[in-house]
């Protein structure tokens, strides 16, 4: 059992696809597939061994378990198939039957993992869990959750036994697999009730504070939307409306328009280790680093309003091995932290 | 796209390179050093040659093409390459890719698809002999693989759990093992679950096999997206592996451990692995485990001690007495002097007759570790309590105290005075939590920290930590008073 195995190989993968085709495949359909699911250069490999005498001939021009039937092509009627398609440009799987991967011994480990998680019960029911551990029960599960230990993790993470956060998050996740509209009512950091419809494009979980978070749009019009982020828990009603978008919103597009333009410039001394723990730490950041002189290095960090609070005190936690010379908004708001911090400890 | 690949088709040929590679190790390194660094270039990489740089460096922009950023250093104008990860952005991790590059032969690929093609034949019997699967190969393919060829793939296939075997006699027969679709037959959730393992993929350990998983569906990951996450994680996981092994096994290891920093210690490391610990915040992994610590007139002591595993090259699991005294005569210790006696083998064996003790005395401990240290430099005290005043407006800022609660530990939070209130937290080592207690600047009023006894009980106070504390904010107000 490897974790580092070519039954896992992408080549290997490629390859499942093109002889998974119940069809011939044109040579561009095969260059497409490459492109889709290989590496920048995998073509050049690929190509040769899967199309070109000498090769895996895995892939033959003779359609031996005809095919080309399912594609329109009649065998009998010539060169030419009906969609306009050279028969002699085809290429035909050379198995014989249906290809299937079976599982490995390492995914269904991973898998019986997966059920002893107390998120699980987010997806599946008490009842299907156990289907599944009856299923899987040649297996040992790869890890057990005692096996890690989370020491900053937050304590006040959500609550995913409580059946009622269950159906909110079973009906959030039924929405965004359906692309409907929802009316969420929730109640703000700052204690204010929202209602209103959203369209719910993704559910992200926070690893370090073990929540759920809706990233959801709110519509004005159908067309223009504002961009949201919803704890789950924060949700106090959440129903479906039957209703869809004509054309699906790139949640993507309103994450990247979420960013400032400019990045907060911090310089960092490389004492104490600082350099290696801040290029880890900010490792989820966008960021670019460059070597300034004498162990002194400078860092852009691309951050956006919801996670300005959280930058900052992961910038003070470094305390004099960190220091801020841009954006002005972020500098200020460290000045008013260290001038308030000044007039505190002369109080005292 | 014809086009396109015959001009690269031109120029691979000028070299000969490839996408794949034999083992994990070496280009780890190096995408570690692009992810994380990201302003090193060329010269910076003299561990290996120039020229390991360049195919590593080709390799990763092509597995990785869409994430590399490129740049020339102002100062010296040299190349630097990165890898811009922003992971709000992704639905899998990218670096899963770097497991999916293993090389083959190319008999293995032309045996992986005319075994499983064989052996799932419909009409057929279940089960076949390697000779017959040579045969219906030959029959099917016009391909003539030696018996003993498709013997050796279809073993392999029954270690990695894609076949299962059963006898026939004194003949052994294979046979397919279920597929996700098989094994999930008739199972309600079928695809609840592979909505839970898009999930999982992106933050459980191991991820990159729900990933598989997922490929094998033909699936991908289109509702969630993880937070706090470090992706570089997966680069660790053939390590986690072993040491996740060792730990369910209840087996001694021993780590070749390999320092990043200019000072920090190269060597090997003996101990009985327990726990992982890891930071969501600061992006480190550590192995928790029961290890030598020093050597004083030939006793050997033993403490709880945590080592990183981004700095740990190899784990090798120590089944015997006899590899243990092998291990000792060939190799130094850390300090690169003595050679460990070999009366510590007894000591092993009673480390592992006594693991659910061990695992229970950590279990106790991990009360006081902040971090990952269980003892601090004051070699005189046992623990260290932290007392930290601050400041909170009751109208406008409970939130601080909610942090004190999520994020404190098991540290008690006591109201002194409208406004005013003192956190207490004992732990074996204050130093620890200094970058935590910085992120409340700006509200604290005052700290000091105390050596305790066993029972809590302030002995004195540590006044230099205070100072040095104190000393850091002091140097912040001359960064930012202008």
């Amino acid at each position: 059992m490897n974790l580092f195995s070519e039954i896992y190989n992408s080549y290997y993968h490629i390859t499942t696809e093109l002889l998974s085709s119940n069809k011939g495949l044109t040579i561009n359909e095969i260059y497409n597939i490459i492109n889709e699911l290989g590496y920048s250069e995998s073509l050049l490999y690929l190509i040769p061994k899967l199309t070109e005498e000498g090769g895996w001939q895995l892939l033959s021009k003779e359609d031996y378990n005809n095919n080309g039937i399912n594609n329109g092509i009649h065998q009998s009627s010539g060169i030419y198939s009906g969609n306009g398609k050279n028969k002699n440009d085809m290429y035909y799987s050379v198995l014989k039957n249906k290809f299937s991967l079976p599982m490995s011994v390492l995914q269904k480990r991973w898998l019986k993992t997966l059920l002893n998680d107390e998120r699980i019960l987010l997806f599946l029911k008490d009842s299907e869990i156990k289907r599944w551990q009856e299923c899987l029960k040649e297996v040992e599960p790869l890890f057990r959750q005692s096996d890690f230990y989370y020491y900053d993790r937050f304590e006040d993470g959500d609550d995913f036994s409580d059946p009622i956060y269950r159906q909110k998050f079973r009906t959030i996740l039924k929405a965004i697999q359906n692309h409907e509209y929802l009316v969420i009512e929730f109640q703000s950091h700052t204690a204010k009730r929202i209602h209103h419809w959203f369209y719910p494009a993704k559910l992200e979980y926070s690893i370090k504070n073990n929540v759920f978070r809706l990233y959801a749009l709110e519509t004005r019009n159908r067309s223009r939307y504002r961009f949201f982020t919803i704890n789950v828990s924060r949700i106090v009603n959440v129903k479906p409306t039957r209703h869809y978008p004509e054309t699906l919103p790139d949640i993507d597009e309103y994450i990247v328009n979420s960013y400032y333009h400019e990045p907060v410039t911090v310089l960092i001394k490389n004492e104490r280790n600082a350099l290696e723990r801040a290029m880890l730490q900010f490792a989820n950041y966008k960021k670019n680093t460059t070597y300034l002189h004498d162990d002194l290095y400078q860092c852009d960090i691309y951050y956006n309003r919801a996670n300005e609070t959280e930058l900052l005190i992961e910038i003070l936690s470094y305390g004099p091995l960190m220091k801020v010379v841009g954006n002005e908004d972020f500098l200020k708001l460290m000045k008013e932290r260290l001038k308030r911090q000044k007039e505190l400890r002369n109080s005292s | 796209m014809l086009r396109f690949y015959y001009h690269f088709k031109k120029v691979a040929n000028m070299s000969e390179f490839h996408e794949l590679i034999k083992t994990i190790d070496k280009c780890r390194d190096y995408v570690r050093d692009f992810f994380i660094y990201g302003f090193k270039s060329r010269n910076d990489f003299s561990k290996k040659s120039a020229r390991t740089y360049d195919d590593e460096r080709r390799r990763i922009e092509s597995w990785l093409s869409e994430y590399v950023h490129t740049a020339l250093n102002p100062c010296d104008k040299s190349k630097n390459v990165s890898l811009q990860i922003d992971s709000n952005l992704f639905d899998t991790n990218p670096l899963f890719r770097l497991w999916k590059v293993k090389s083959f032969t190319d008999n293995d690929i032309l045996l992986h698809f005319f075994i499983l093609d064989v052996l799932g034949e419909q009409n057929a019997a279940n089960a076949l002999s390697a000779m017959e699967i040579a045969d219906k190969i030959a029959e099917n393919y016009g391909v003539t693989f030696d018996t003993q060829i498709v013997r050796r793939k279809c073993n392999e296939y029954v270690e990695e759990g894609l076949l299962i075997t059963q006898k026939a006699g004194k003949t052994l027969l294979y046979q397919k093992s279920m597929t996700y679709n098989e094994l999930a037959e008739g199972v309600a959730g079928e695809k609840e679950m592979l909505t839970a393992i898009c999930f999982y993929q992106l933050c459980a350990p191991f991820g990159y096999i729900g990933s598989t998983i997922l490929d094998s569906q033909h699936m991908k990951n289109t509702i969630f997206r993880v937070k706090h996450d470090f992706p570089v994680f997966t680069l660790e996981d053939g390590i986690l592996f072993s040491l996740i092994t060792a730990i369910h096994e209840k087996k001694l290891i021993t780590m070749e451990i390999s320092g990043n920093r200019k000072n920090s210690l190269s060597g090997i490391e003996y101990g009985m692995p327990l726990k992982i610990f890891v930071s969501t915040g600061t992006g480190r992994r550590f192995l928790c485990f029961y290890g030598v610590v020093k050597k004083q007139n030939r006793e050997i002591r033993y403490r709880f001690k945590c080592v990183r595993l981004d700095m740990i090259k190899k784990v090798s699991m120590v089944h015997n007495n006899k590899m243990v005294e092998n291990h000792d005569k060939m190799v130094a210790n850390p300090c690169g002097k003595e050679k460990h006696p070999c009366e510590m083998v007894m000591h092993y064996e009673e480390i592992v007759a006594h693991y659910d003790e061990m695992v229970e005395k950590l279990q106790q401990n991990l009360n006081y570790v902040w971090g990952t240290s269980f003892s601090s430099d004051h070699k005189q005290n046992h623990r260290e309590k932290l007392e930290l005043t601050l400041s909170v407006n009751e109208e406008y800022e409970m939130f601080i105290l909610n942090r004190l609660k999520k994020e404190g530990r098991g540290g008690i939070c006591r109201r002194l005075a409208p406004n005013t209130y003192l956190f207490e937290k004992i732990v074996f080592d204050a130093n620890e939590m200094f970058p935590w207690l910085r992120t409340f600047i700006g509200r604290i009023i005052d700290i000091h920290f105390f050596a305790v006894d066993e029972q809590g009980e302030k002995q004195r106070e540590y006044e230099f930590l205070r100072k040095k504390f104190l000393y850091d904010i002091q140097k912040l107000y001359g960064y930012y008073e202008n």
